[in-house]
């Protein structure tokens, strides 16, 4: 009897033990080790909810919502350097930042919705941002590092200065990131890959990246400012840029501009450093210019095929 | 065992009361981790049609079977996961509704609603995301606001396929036998990698302004793809649709689409193009008409045969395109 009692209770934890279930988040706390945790109802926060003190921790929100104060942030590494964090599948709202991580490297963010918050993601080099809705923040929508990685985002009706803030070495591909009353829709630094975006319809810029990068496949109309700027030796390739309220495209000169349109602007329709290579653009019912070139240097543009 | 100071009787008593004891001990430890076990099932079962009252995480727990509307949203921040269950109806209501209320920040995924006037019903709220839910046999498929994403789900067999506001993304999505509207979006969406064929009486995929409709397939419907000002439509594959294959308004660029056996039911043409517009590297064959042109427009580098009306390329109004490298020169 006793032997089978064991053996019952044995069962049982092993069986526990098997299972390796996340450990359940009731409440706002710290989380002090590593390992998979799952939120089990909403949380609300007064300042700060869930304070990392360990790398290697993987957050599941399982659907439910973190909410605050409009203070603090929903998740953050308080400024002290974590590795090796993801959160997927939930809300944050209402905090000053809802996920601060900026102090952090290899960070995956998926499935998250993050809205009505002052700023929405920060998250130092080597982050993700894939699968989510970042809205209705009234400062920055995604903040992040070099090397970053943002992928099939929503990123909607923020205000302030940016809605995707990449670094240098970035790939932004595929996000919808058009209806923000920002300074700048998708804004990058060097050596960038931003592709296949919409960036439409935004109060400032629609897309933004420095020296060395490639824009290409987006598109950035009805934009309020500008729908495309890129800097020194970028290729600017198949977007189209119309109806914004001043220019379409702009770049740096070292650069190749091929097959975009960019019509029924306001003001310019290409607005071209050189020696740039101009092939293959429409530019159309752009009032005063649809090709505008600058040169400097002393060194021409080259141009085939425009129109 | 041997327990100094008491008689066999005592002892016996004692290791009787000693296994009692283990089992009770045991039986409780044993409830214990059961109950934690169950406790980790965190989001709130649906067992059958209800209101959702506050916001939170619902997981169903079996089929839902519905005469009417079945699960009605009263609040926003609602994630529901079908958990792989259907939920079915009598062609009446709605699967998932917010009643004509605005919520916000709705999810739902990973099963099948069918058999409804519309599977969701999400027509008045924002922030809905729909990920992986086969959505078969209503009148209306699925229907959200603003800044809503639908991705990876199966919609077929209903009148009206999937009809979202601005700002929203339609993604990996199988669309076939929708009879009216495949995908509809307003302005500024993305469509991309969606299989939208075999819609015979539907228009195929139709978008507002500025939108990125790329890496499409929609072929054997009554209408391609048709979409508005200043749009980018690329990559698709359009073949087979009586009306036409892909017309596209001004400002916008047209490239790298394949066009076949268009508009042969309506002297419809593979691809039509508005004003200030580029098109480039599109082929354009065996339809009623190639390319029809709103001059001034670039076309570069197109390729039109084999259709069965001439011009390959008609200019359809007296201002000038510029046209180089075409197949045939226009």
């Amino acid at each position: 009897m006793l032997k089978k009692i064991t053996l019952l209770a044995v069962i049982v934890v092993a069986a526990r033990a098997a299972y390796a279930a996340p450990i359940l988040i009731t409440a706002c706390r710290d989380v002090t080790t590593q390992g998979a945790y799952q939120l089990a109802n909403n949380l609300n926060a007064a300042g700060n909810c869930l304070v990392l003190k360990a790398s290697g921790v993987a957050i599941d929100l399982n659907g439910f919502v973190i909410a605050g104060n409009g203070t603090g942030a929903g998740i953050t590494d308080a400024g002290v350097q974590r590795l090796n964090v993801t959160i997927r599948n939930g809300a944050i709202q209402q905090f000053n930042t809802a996920i601060d991580l900026s102090h952090s490297q290899v960070i995956a963010i998926e499935q998250v919705t993050v809205t009505n918050n002052h700023n929405g993601i920060m998250a130092g080099p080597y982050a993700t941002v894939s699968d989510s809705f970042i809205g209705f923040n009234t400062a920055t929508g995604t903040l992040l590092g070099n090397f970053c990685a943002v992928r099939d985002n929503r990123v909607n009706n923020n205000s302030g200065s940016v809605g995707i803030d990449g670094g240098d070495y970035c790939s932004i591909i595929g996000n919808n990131a058009s209806g923000n009353q920002v300074n700048v829709a998708i804004a990058a630094g060097r050596k960038v890959l931003v592709k296949q975006n919409n960036a439409s319809n935004n109060a400032g810029i629609g897309i933004q990246v420095q020296d060395g990068s490639t824009v290409a496949d987006n598109v950035a109309s009805f934009d309020g400012i500008l729908g495309i700027e890129g800097n020194f030796n970028t290729t600017i390739a198949r977007n189209t840029t119309s109806f914004g309220k001043k220019d379409g495209i702009q770049t740096g000169g070292g650069s190749v501009v091929y097959n975009n349109t960019a019509s029924s602007n306001v003001r310019i329709g290409f607005f071209i450093n050189c020696p740039t290579n101009l092939i293959g653009n429409s530019a159309h019912a752009n009032p005063t210019g649809n090709f505008n070139l600058v040169v400097f240097g002393g060194a021409n543009c080259t141009s085939y095929n425009n129109f | 065992m041997e327990i100094p100071g008491l008689d066999d009787s005592e002892r016996r008593t004692t290791l009787s009361e000693v296994a009692k004891n283990m089992l009770k001990r045991s039986v409780i430890f044993a409830v214990i981790a059961l109950t934690t076990r169950v406790a980790w099932a965190a989001p709130t079962s649906i067992t059958a049609c209800r209101n959702i009252t506050i916001p939170g995480s619902y997981q169903l727990a079996n089929n839902l079977q519905a005469t009417g509307n079945c699960l009605l949203l009263q609040s926003s921040d609602v994630t529901i996961d079908l958990n792989g269950f259907s939920i079915g109806g009598n062609q009446t209501g709605a699967g998932i509704t917010d009643g004509g209320t605005k919520r916000l920040r709705i999810i739902v995924r990973n099963g099948t609603i069918q058999l409804f006037q519309t599977a969701i019903d999400l027509a008045h709220s924002q922030i809905v995301t729909i990920q992986k839910t086969n959505i078969t046999n209503n009148v209306n498929g699925i229907m959200a606001g603003d800044y809503s994403g639908v991705d990876t789900c199966f919609v077929g067999s209903n009148i009206q396929g999937i009809r979202l506001g601005s700002s929203c993304t339609a993604t990996n999505n199988r669309l076939s036998k929708n009879r009216d509207v495949v995908i509809s979006t307003g302005n500024n969406c993305i469509v991309a990698g969606n299989n939208g064929s075999d819609n015979s009486k539907a228009l195929g995929i139709r978008g507002g302004t500025a939108a990125l409709v790329i890496g499409n397939v929609a072929s054997s419907d009554y209408a391609g793809i048709n979409v508005g000002d200043g749009s980018t439509v690329a990559d698709n594959t359009v073949s087979d649709d009586p009306l036409f294959g892909i017309i596209v308004n001004r400002g916008s660029t047209v490239a790298r689409n394949t066009a076949t056996l268009n508009g042969t039911g309506a002297n419809g043409e593979g691809i039509q193009v508005h004003e200030n517009s580029l098109i480039w590297g599109n082929t354009s064959s065996q339809n009623k008409f190639g390319f029809t042109i709103y001059c001034p427009t670039l076309v570069l580098g197109n390729t039109s045969l084999f259709n069965s009306s001439s011009p390959p390329f008609y200019f359809a109004n007296d201002l000038a395109c510029e046209s180089v490298n075409n197949l045939p020169p226009p």
